[in-house]
């Protein structure tokens, strides 16, 4: 691989990832259905074309490993083996491997040193399993036995010819091709193959039966005969007719001479890979340490096939180190090869095995589609939602500046209609973006099994509405999280089974994945049927953790009470498990939710369960903002955050300790003025009414004081880079149709800041 | 196309592909005295060769290629009258 | 310049394909599914040869190679599979099909190119 080499070592590990990925899949569902076809079927063809692809790269190991798997696979799908649990379990830990070897090669660009033992181990284990029925032998490529006439019926100056070439005294081939009538249709052209023939030294052509012209005679039946003489060997002569071979007849006068020892397949093969591997270009750091490993490698090779003496290569390598070059040792290569070695990719660089992180989601190419394209294309429909939201400002102008409201009305009808169609290109650009959240679910099938083992608590896992899409970036962003959720419900959810019998329930808990679509959301919940949050243990343990004081926490409604295993290093588990321990809670999940737009909210019942309920928009890609204005600029707040914009005469605030609070629906919301986190000036004066943007947050409700609200916006959010890239309470900018700017909170951010 | 029709004479030139014995049988066919040029010709497909066998037509040239020559010398050589007064 | 149609639900397989045939002067039409490629060739594109994997999702090789076939324009075009080193049955299950003859993968490029010099007019 040389130019080109690199996007096509990407474009298999991206395919590579997705093959070990839906292997994965269908073994783990294989487990419960051990009779179904098709996912065998599918099981192999994923493992088969791994092992292909694997096939272009130097990763031999991987190859070994994979290949391993397909034999045992291909007699699964013959109906000579039954997939096992035992089975399913090497084979896990055969994808395991490989996954992370394409990470390591990735990385490293060649595999971990004992990256051969480990798949030596792993090709044992899974030879095991084989039927060590004796294979059938491949048929030959060769036909049948060359009958003693075969020159039999030739025109006389045509053997006069043979017996001459027969006479060449070297040994020869005898070949008599006869093309079955409907060669043709099979894409074969018998005289090209015989014109190609390697060592032709005669050929002759004649028909199988009179051939008669007239209305009757079909072109496309053939019905010729070739006989021919070759001086090349037999086995060259087979490979070129390897195709044909069940047409053709092929004969040896002598036999061919054997192979001299040089030409040792294996010996050539390992003597070639280190020309290759020496003609790269290495780190010069490391170069002594190549020349001396290929040092060990010749004079282990050469003397045993007496191409050379040991201390030939000892003396090559010396004058390599001393010439800080490997001609010498190239040239001993050389010498053993008769042709010259090609340069080809493998270069040795410090090794980094083991720290392959297990089961970290990762972004994959699902889309077959070059992504940057599709991306572009929904930049531009975003650009376009942007440029046509300027035709109201130009609308506004036409009437106010020129009073011209006619035309302004023209503007407008035009800004329908342009919307309509911006609509319609962004929902058709979305659609192509659009993947099933199969794709992102089905990785967890494993997980559960495994944290299910691990904790020994048996359980049932039931994923629904696989096939609901949503943006690709949403469905990516959700792997984390959900991974969080389904750890804590397995974990800390479910109880052990001893205690489920104690309280009436089946032994087998239930972890349920579902997704569905509500108007322009999606709504995934992890739900378990388990013990339920303990709202009073939350109570104690958020004061104990000085989250909230004793008193609220007593005035609290359940609900609220909680929400509060969301906030920041809160932990209702006595112990940190090996399983959610880490230190990630809830807290992190609620975060890694909102970057991508959504909410996430809880339902828990005593004894019955906890619900953990996610809602993502379809897409994130366009933004819907309420723009609000601070101090003469512009900042757009999430729509889906906002619950009501009102306006507070400056008496009905109450103030008693900490923030003033408003009470709406019977309920003290805390006021927030914007301007004191974003560390804007004061307001010169305070206003008679207040303008209150009452949103929704992870501490809940809050009332946020701003200068005067402004109109929902759609944008397509930038994000920031150079001094602004820092500051957390920013999530964005957009550029709005009038061509100002427009600052995009981050809310939950922008709250951590003293207010 | 390597099988160029110019009235009673067909010509090939390169070579010919497989689709072309079709052509070359309905020229041969419904041709008065048709001849056939292989001066320019550096393969027939085996199919081609095939009608040539089969309806041995005049011959304006052989080819120039000495590989398909030796190979056609024996099966059209002694085709027709046309060839030998060329030859 | 002669155009080679090829199948394989491989991305990986078909870039490294079309890498080493386009440098050696082939013009490449690369097809995820043997279903597309047989509306690429319903839809009158004539390549001078077709590559096909046989083990693919929905239709395999050798029900694309049967289709292709009766594809009138299709009838005498050489069409190579690609197999593994052990895949006898699948070739002679593929020459019976009407396929022209296979290439073991991972394919050599040497050997791609004394393949499509013996094949290829």
């Amino acid at each position: 691989m040389s130019e080109g080499g690199s996007s096509l070592k990407e474009q298999f590990l991206i395919e590579g990832r997705d093959l070990v990925e839906s292997a994965g899949e269908c073994l783990l569902r294989l487990e419960k259905e051990p009779d179904d076809s098709a996912l065998v079927a599918s099981l192999f063809r994923a493992v088969h074309t791994l092992k292909g692809n694997s096939g272009l790269f130097p990763v031999p190991p991987l190859t070994r490993v994979v290949h391993a798997a397909e034999d045992v696979l291909d007699e699964v799908r013959a109906g000579n083996l039954t997939l096992d649990s035992e089975m399913a379990d090497v084979l896990l830990d055969a994808l395991d491997q490989v996954s992370a070897w394409l990470d390591a090669f990735d990385r490293l660009d060649h595999l971990p040193d004992e990256a051969d033992e480990v798949a030596s181990g792993l090709a044992a284990r899974l030879a095991v399993f084989r039927f060590d029925a004796d294979a059938p032998p491949e048929p030959g490529d060769s036909g049948p036995d060359l009958a003693a006439d075969w020159l039999d019926g030739l025109p006389a100056g045509d053997l006069a010819a043979a017996e001459t070439a027969l006479r060449t005294g070297g040994p020869v081939v005898l070949i008599d091709y006869t093309p079955d009538s409907g060669c043709f249709f099979r894409g074969e052209d018998p005289l090209r193959f015989m014109l190609t023939l390697p060592g032709r030294v005669w050929l002759a052509v004649t028909a199988t039966q009179p051939l008669l012209p007239g209305p009757d005679f079909d072109p496309y039946q053939a019905a010729l005969r070739f006989r021919a003489i070759s001086t090349a060997s037999l086995s060259e002569v087979q490979t070129h007719l390897a195709y044909v071979a069940a047409q053709v007849a092929i004969g040896a006068q002598t036999p061919p001479p054997a192979a001299p020892s040089t030409a040792d397949p294996v010996l050539r093969a390992l003597l070639e890979a280190t020309a290759e591997a020496l003609a790269c270009p290495g780190p010069a750091e490391a170069f002594a340490g190549r020349m001396a490993s290929t040092a060990t490698v010749l004079s282990a090779l050469l003397p045993q096939a007496g191409l050379g003496a040991e201390a030939a290569v000892m003396a090559a390598r010396d004058q390599a180190l001393a010439a800080g070059q490997a001609t010498a040792l190239q040239d001993l290569l050389a010498a053993a090869l008769a042709p010259k070695p090609a340069p080809v990719a493998a270069s040795p660089a410090a090794a980094d095995p083991a720290a392959a992180p297990k089961a970290a989601p990762r972004r994959q190419g699902v889309l077959k589609v070059d992504q940057a394209r599709i991306d572009m294309l929904m930049k531009l429909a975003g650009e376009l939602i942007v440029a046509k939201n300027g035709l109201p400002f130009l609308a506004n102008r036409a009437e106010e500046v020129f009073g011209s409201r006619a035309m302004a009305r023209e503007i407008r009808a035009q800004f329908d209609v342009f919307n309509r169609i911006v609509d319609e290109l962004q929902t058709a650009v979305m659609q192509v973006r659009m993947v099933p959240l199969g794709s992102v679910f089905d990785r967890f099938r494993r997980l559960v099994r495994d944290l299910s083992r691990q904790v020994d608590k048996p359980l049932v896992f039931v994923v629904e509405g696989e096939e609901t899409e949503a943006d690709k970036n949403i469905v990516e962003d959700l792997g984390e999280p959900l991974i969080h959720l389904i750890r804590n419900a397995v974990d800390h959810g479910l109880e052990t089974p001893a205690e489920r019998r104690a309280a009436g329930k089946p032994a087998e808990g239930q972890v349920r994945l579902s997704a569905r679509l509500a108007e322009d959301k999606v709504v995934i919940e992890v739900a378990d049927d388990g013990r339920g949050v303990d709202v009073a243990r939350v109570r104690a343990k958020a004061v104990e953790r000085g989250l909230i004081s004793a008193d609220e926490a007593a005035q609290m409604p359940d609900e609220a009470a909680l929400r509060l295993i969301l906030r920041a290093g809160f932990s209702t588990a006595e112990t940190i498990s090996n399983l959610s321990g880490r230190g990630v809670g809830m807290d992190v999940v609620a975060t890694m939710v909102e970057r991508s737009g959504g909410t996430l909210s809880l339902r828990s019942q005593p004894g019955r369960g906890t619900t953990v309920t996610i809602t993502l928009p379809l897409s994130m890609t366009v933004r819907r903002l309420m723009m609000v204005e601070l101090d003469g600029s512009q900042y757009g707040v999430p729509l889906e955050m906002v619950l009501e914009t009102a306006r507070i005469p400056q008496d009905q605030l109450h103030r008693h300790l900490g923030p003033p609070q408003i009470v709406r629906r019977d309920r003290l919301i805390p006021l927030c003025d914007l301007r004191r986190p974003l560390r804007l000036a004061p307001r010169p004066q305070e206003p008679a009414e207040l303008s209150v943007l009452i949103v929704a947050t992870a501490q809940g409700e809050v009332g946020l004081i701003v200068d005067a609200f402004r109109s929902g916006t759609e944008v397509i959010p930038q994000p920031l880079d150079g001094p602004l890239a820092g500051l957390a309470c920013l999530s964005g900018a957009a550029l709005l149709g009038d061509g100002s700017i427009l600052m995009i909170l981050d809310l939950e951010e922008v709250l951590k800041c003293p207010w | 196309m390597p099988l160029v029709i110019d009235g009673s004479l067909a010509r090939i030139e390169g070579a010919a592909r497989v689709d072309e014995a079709e052509t070359l049988v309905s020229f041969l066919e419904t041709t008065a005295d048709p001849v056939v040029d292989l001066g320019p010709t550096n393969h027939l497909h085996t199919a081609v060769l095939q009608v040539l066998m089969a309806y041995r037509p005049a011959l304006a040239t052989l080819p120039e290629d000495p590989v398909l020559l030796a190979l056609l010398r024996p099966l059209l050589g002694e085709a027709g009258p046309e060839l030998n007064r060329a030859a | 310049m002669k155009n080679i149609l090829l199948v394989d639900d491989s991305a990986t397989v078909l870039a490294s394909m079309r890498q080493v045939l386009e440098r050696g002067g082939y013009a490449v039409e690369a097809c995820t599914a043997p279903e597309l490629a047989l509306t690429r060739l319903n839809g009158g594109y004539r390549p001078d040869m077709v590559i096909t994997d046989l083990n693919m999702p929905g239709m395999d090789g050798i029900a694309f190679i049967t289709a292709a076939r009766r594809l009138p324009p299709c009838r005498f075009i050489p069409i190579l599979v690609l197999t593994t080193e052990s895949g006898q049955v699948q070739r002679d299950r593929a020459k019976a099909a009407g396929a022209t003859g296979w290439l073991v993968k991972p394919v050599a490029p040497e050997k791609l190119f004394d393949v499509l010099r013996q094949v290829l007019a």
